[in-house]
């Protein structure tokens, strides 16, 4: 853990991602994805990885250390030292010892966990769309793990699969393509943007506040610390008090399939309107840079070494330096990772950074690895089977990564 | 249940300012002395019920390219002199007919492509059930395919799906797929007739590892990285034939919530080599519209008003298509004087720019008028009509762009709106015309909402920053008791139609959704608002309980009797989508809607294959329930019965995704038809009842060169019903206005 942000920058407060200090403990309130501990979506939200040191080449005959069959999802894995906690469609979660992909446990979550019988009513009601039951990717304070489906059940288990507790967040959908934004640990709070911008107790599960006046799309909102307070911001650039859920400013940016990035007192958003942000005193926003990406963009942006990377669902790679004022132009503009651009989009997941490489994955199984630099230069392109839309995690020397029904182990022997 | 439906056949009425107000003896909507009034406005659908009771309506047009391919026939038997009677025209350049083989299995699906599987690939001549190999029919449509891509359920193109051909399809939700795909090599075959020699263009989307065509045994290999590549190529006169070879490694494709999507199929497409004119028949004039809108036209006197472009809105002469006035709207034109010079930027950035705007609208109008005729413009001399309006279009762009400069969260630009931000359809009392412009897809959302006279005189502009919904706003604001009601996302309005000042607006509605607009109910005497989860009084816009439609899609509900239809019932991908309907609460003050028939899907739309996404709004005609969907289905119901009557997919014309659906337009009643206009301009006459039967087939083919709707397939889409007034029809596409009236052919 690094320690505070290292600089103040004139007239805006800085942000920090995480708190300074000894970690905290496993399991304890205080406890949110770290770089050291990334338990959750994107690792610790950034996509970053960059203590792994990950293979580049791979084949369903090569640097495969194990596979597991975990059923289809968009979700991304969730990986800790000993253990891998991913879900699958339509209401599980299964838990995989890291070391040799066996599985140690699996948990149904279903409306029939739900005591209320009006929450299980509704539950039953829920139809799933394209994002399916279980898009939302898990996350651990390495104590408990915390699920949400899209049916609107929240739910804690220790990490031997036992329920903690269940909560049901009833409010209609209000999303086309269904319901895929990830839970988050922040400020000792268990936030969930579904309809409405939800805060849990993570040890209780006891609903903290509401907040109905936050838009939900389909990215995870982001936790950050601004100042003394912290703040979460939803991808439509809504921000609220992580406290008590009360709204301190309203779009400063505009995304929603992706979820925003934060570094160096910034906050980064990267769909059509691409936007960096500084926030300054009582929140007012000032858009310090702003670029525009033609075409829809699925996956969340990635920020390294004063860049910030994405891609379109057509496969199309952009880079904007970091460091710009006012209109910008991508330093990458569009360029094909997979080929041809068509029709319909290839790449629902998020560029990864692990090591000194960027990792983005085809809904098909095709993985680019880039070089992480302004050239991105190409690296390798390597393919499973099926592929899965969801974005490779990496701890160490491996790389976890979905691929149809299953759950791919890569790195070297 | 029956008895609910009859029950309450006096005591509601759907578009109130219709019927009751004004007695039996007033013109009904469609005749050619109906006359809007403030108690009986037109817009959205003509009186929101899209039954035009009193036109005399037009049964035959057409319009084709003056060219080889209106001469083209082509079949799928081997032929024996003359095209046979089973010949088709090639409508909307399309080749439906085929034989098929395969699947043959390959070693390497990119390699085996150069490998003859026929023993003579280029003289083969199949017939069908012929000697070797066996080759059998397919019709390439909506019927004949495995895809059914996301939730709009469309096919994408007339496809060939070798997936279709050759596997066991299990019908319904779910759909499931027998056999082996797996690296393997299919054909598909077809004859095409040209009375002479022709030079034509071919294209041949694909998907699967590898293509290859021959034409007259000539081969060609199909560029994997360039599907919708143009080929050059000649016919020669008499018959011609034409064999596709389609490898794929996976021709499975994926499965996708409980559907697949075949990646093993091929299409086929005959285009004329420009310049390309047109003949027609039956069409009185066209004029070109300034962009691409779903605005419904609609006739108030002797003018159209229709929305087009980002914020246009114009007024044609409906008797010969001129253009009287058009008037394009942003943030400026909603400023009051003192705000305009509050702000300094207003005078220094935004004026020279409008005022250049204002100029652009006048020089835009000349040309639009030296260009109306009843064959539209041959493809030559659009392109710089075109260019001009592109040249509009990004000045007005940059306007948007300045205002957020100025102030980004105040000022979101109205364009960012999918199809286009001027898709609202205009609604007028007689003296008045009422519009909304704007949107804004998964953005803040800003509209433009508007008042003028019959003469173009702005009354009055209110910019309102609303929010919009992930794909933009569609809704039609809707004119009842002097107010106008407009929603957004949250948010419904009602604004004195005469001055537009706030009278109500309430900010709790939920989610009002992209496309489904408010209408009107009477309970007794009071007004109430239907939306697509909630009831509001009219007086106050205090909500009175849940609508409780359970709308999946863009439809607007339609009101009878006091019974709310909806024809969008998503019940989950397991399930077929159906239609159900709600009956209104009897207590004006206060009371949710009960719902009162909400059947599954398999006891009203079989056959059906994946979900049938549905964004038109419904038609109910004499106890009968009309529904079209994305998929280019029609589904019949007997309301009273609460039974399926028919579902049938009209063999109609799709093509690109996002561009050429199925059918998107509300089916329309007029004179004895239903019309049914699919996406790509083909209207189908229907006669309503309980049986199917399909009476006319009418063609309006406009290929582009030049477009200003940046449509990648070429061809014009109509997503909008037409406007009936009398004998005429007018009937907007993306790049014309038509009006239709019977009468002989002419020639360009």
């Amino acid at each position: 853990m690094k320690a505070f942000l290292p600089f103040l920058l004139a007239g805006a407060l800085a942000i920090q991602a995480r708190d300074a200090g000894p970690p905290v403990p496993l399991g304890s309130p205080e406890f949110r994805p770290t770089p050291e501990r990334p338990f959750g979506w994107r690792g610790d939200g950034t996509g970053r990885f960059p203590g792994a040191t990950p293979v580049t080449e791979w084949s369903l005959t090569k640097n495969v250390r194990w596979s597991a069959v975990v059923g289809k999802s968009y979700s991304s894995p969730v990986v800790t030292d000993k253990l891998v906690l991913v879900t699958s469609e339509p209401d599980l979660l299964l838990c995989l010892d890291r070391a040799a992909g066996k599985e140690l446990w699996r948990a149904k979550v279903t409306p029939a966990d739900l005591s209320d019988a009006q929450a299980r009513a509704a539950a039953l009601e829920y139809k799933a769309k394209d994002t399916g039951m279980a898009a939302a990717t898990p996350v651990t304070d390495g104590k408990s793990v915390y699920v949400v489906f899209a049916n609107g059940i929240v739910r804690a288990l220790d990490l031997g699969g036992k329920a903690k507790w269940t909560a049901f967040i009833d409010a209609k959908q209000n999303t086309a393509y269904g319901r895929s934004a990830s839970p988050i640990l922040t400020a000792g709070r268990l936030v969930v943007h579904m309809t409405n911008l939800y805060a849990f107790d993570p040890a209780t599960g006891k609903q903290l506040w509401e907040n109905t006046e936050a838009r939900c799309a389909y990215g995870t909102p982001l936790g950050l610390r601004l100042g003394g307070a912290d703040l979460v911001v939803t991808p439509a650039g809504d921000v609220f008090r992580a406290d008590d859920g009360k709204n301190v400013n309203s779009q400063i940016g505009n995304s929603s399939n992706s979820s925003p990035v934060t570094q160096d007192g910034m906050i980064y958003f990267g769909e059509k309107d691409v936007r960096a942000i500084r926030l300054g005193a009582e929140f007012k926003d000032e858009s310090v840079w702003n670029s525009e990406i033609a075409g829809e963009v699925f996956g969340s942006p990635l920020l390294h070494d004063g860049l910030m990377f994405t891609a379109t669902g057509k496969g199309e790679l952009f880079a904007f330096d970091t460091r710009k004022k006012g209109a910008a132009e991508p330093v990458i503009d569009a360029r094909a990772l997979f080929g041809e651009p068509g029709a319909e989009p290839v790449a629902y997941s998020s560029l990864t950074l692990a090591g000194k490489f960027l990792f983005l994955a085809s809904n098909q199984g095709e993985v680019v690895v880039l070089e992480a630099t302004r050239e991105a230069k190409p690296v390798g392109k390597n393919r499973l089977k099926d592929g899965s839309g969801s974005a490779p995690v990496f701890s160490g020397k491996d790389m976890f990564l979905r691929d149809g029904d299953s759950l791919y182990c890569i790195g070297s022997p | 249940m029956r008895n609910i439906f009859l029950a309450t056949v006096v005591a509601l009425l759907a578009a109130p300012a219709e019927r009751d107000a004004i007695g039996a003896a007033a013109p009904v909507l469609g005749s050619p002395d109906f006359k809007a009034t403030p108690d009986r406005p037109c817009g959205w659908r003509g009186d929101w019920t899209g039954k035009f009771i009193g036109a005399m309506p037009p049964t035959s047009w057409s319009r084709r390219v003056h060219g080889i391919t209106t001469a083209i026939r082509y079949q799928a038997a081997r032929p024996a002199g003359e095209p046979a009677k089973s010949s088709r025209e090639l409508e909307y350049f399309s080749i439906k007919d085929w034989l098929v083989t395969g699947p043959i299995s390959v070693k390497d699906p990119a390699a085996d492509i150069e490998q003859d599987f026929l023993g003579g690939e280029a003289a083969v001549q199949p017939s069908e059930g012929g000697k070797g190999k066996e080759w059998k029919f397919l019709r390439a449509d909506v019927e004949t395919q495995s895809r059914h891509d996301h939730n709009e359920g469309t096919c994408g193109q007339s496809n060939v799906d070798f997936v279709f051909a050759f596997g066991k399809l299990t019908e319904g939700p779910g759909t499931k797929v027998e056999g082996d795909f797996t690296n393997k090599v299919a054909y598909a075959h077809t004859y095409v007739f040209s009375p002479v020699e022709a030079k034509v263009q071919l294209q041949m989307p694909f998907d699967g590892t590898a293509g290859k065509f021959w034409l007259n045994g000539k081969p060609t290999l199909l560029d994997p990285k360039n599907r919708g590549k143009v080929y050059d190529v000649s016919l020669a006169a008499g018959w011609n034939r034409l064999l596709a070879k389609i490898t794929v490694a996976n021709g499975m494709g994926k499965h996708y919530s409980g559907r697949w999507l075949s990646a093993w199929m091929v299409a086929a497409y005959l285009t004329p080599i420009g310049p390309v004119s047109y003949e027609t028949k039956n069409i009185s004039w066209m004029t070109k519209v300034t962009g691409r809108s779903m605005s419904q036209p609609i006739v108030v006197g002797d003018r159209i008003f229709l929305g087009a472009n980002i914020s246009d809105l114009m007024c044609i002469h409906k008797n010969d298509g001129r253009v009287l006035w058009l008037r394009t709207t942003t943030p400026y034109d909603a400023m009051t004087p003192a705000e305009r010079k509050a702000t300094p930027a207003i005078a220094e950035k935004i004026e020279p720019l409008v005022g250049q705007l204002l100029k652009m609208n006048e020089e835009v109008v000349a040309a639009l008028n030296a260009a109306v005729s009843p064959q539209g413009l041959p493809s030559d001399q659009a392109v710089a009509l075109d260019r001009k309006l592109k040249e509009k279009t990004e000045h007005e762009r940059k306007i948007h762009k300045a205002f957020v400069d100025i102030d980004r969260k105040k000022y979101p630009a109205y364009f960012e709106n999918e199809v286009s931000s001027s898709n609202a359809t205009p609604c007028s009392d007689g003296q008045r015309v009422y519009w909304t412009c704007g949107g804004g897809m998964k953005g803040p959302g800003a509209y433009a909402i508007q008042c003028y006279d019959l003469d173009g005189k702005r009354v009055w502009t209110l910019h309102e920053v609303l929010g919009s919904e992930e794909h933009g706003n569609h809704q039609s604001p809707l004119l009842l008791e002097g107010k106008l009601i407009f929603g957004a996302v949250k948010t419904l309005l009602a604004l004195d139609a005469k001055t537009g000042k706030l009278v109500w607006k309430n900010e709790q509605m939920e989610k009002l959704e992209s496309g489904t607009s408010p209408v009107a109910a009477r309970i007794g005497t009071a007004a109430i608002i239907i939306t697509n989860r909630k009831l509001v009084r009219a007086s106050d816009g205090v909500e009175m309980g849940a609508s409780n439609l359970n709308i999946w899609g863009d439809p607007t509900p339609v009101v009878e009797n006091g019974i709310v239809y909806n024809t969008s019932r998503f019940r989950g991908w397991d399930e077929l989508s159906s239609m159900s309907a709600v009956k209104l609460p009897s207590n004006p003050e206060k009371g949710s809607a009960t719902v009162v028939w909400d059947p599954p899907g398999k006891d009203l739309a079989t056959p059906a294959r994946g979900t049938n996404y549905t964004v038109a709004s419904p038609l109910f005609v004499d106890g009968i329930l009309y529904g079209v969907d994305m998929t280019g289905g029609i589904t019949a119901v007997d309301v009273g019965g609460q039974k399926g009557l028919y579902r049938r997919w009209l063999d109609g014309y799709n093509r690109y995704n996002r561009f050429l659906y199925g059918v998107a337009a509300s089916p329309t009643l007029a004179g004895k038809h239903i019309y049914v206009v699919d996406d790509a301009g083909y209207t189908h006459l229907i006669q309503p009842g309980p049986q199917f039967k399909e009476t006319g087939r009418n063609v309006l083919e406009n290929i582009y060169f030049s477009s200003v709707s940046n449509n990648p397939c070429r061809q014009e889409a109509f997503y909008t019903a037409p406007y009936f007034d009398g004998k005429a029809m007018f009937l907007r596409g993306e790049e014309y206005l038509y009006r239709i009236e019977e009468k002989t052919a002419t020639k360009s």
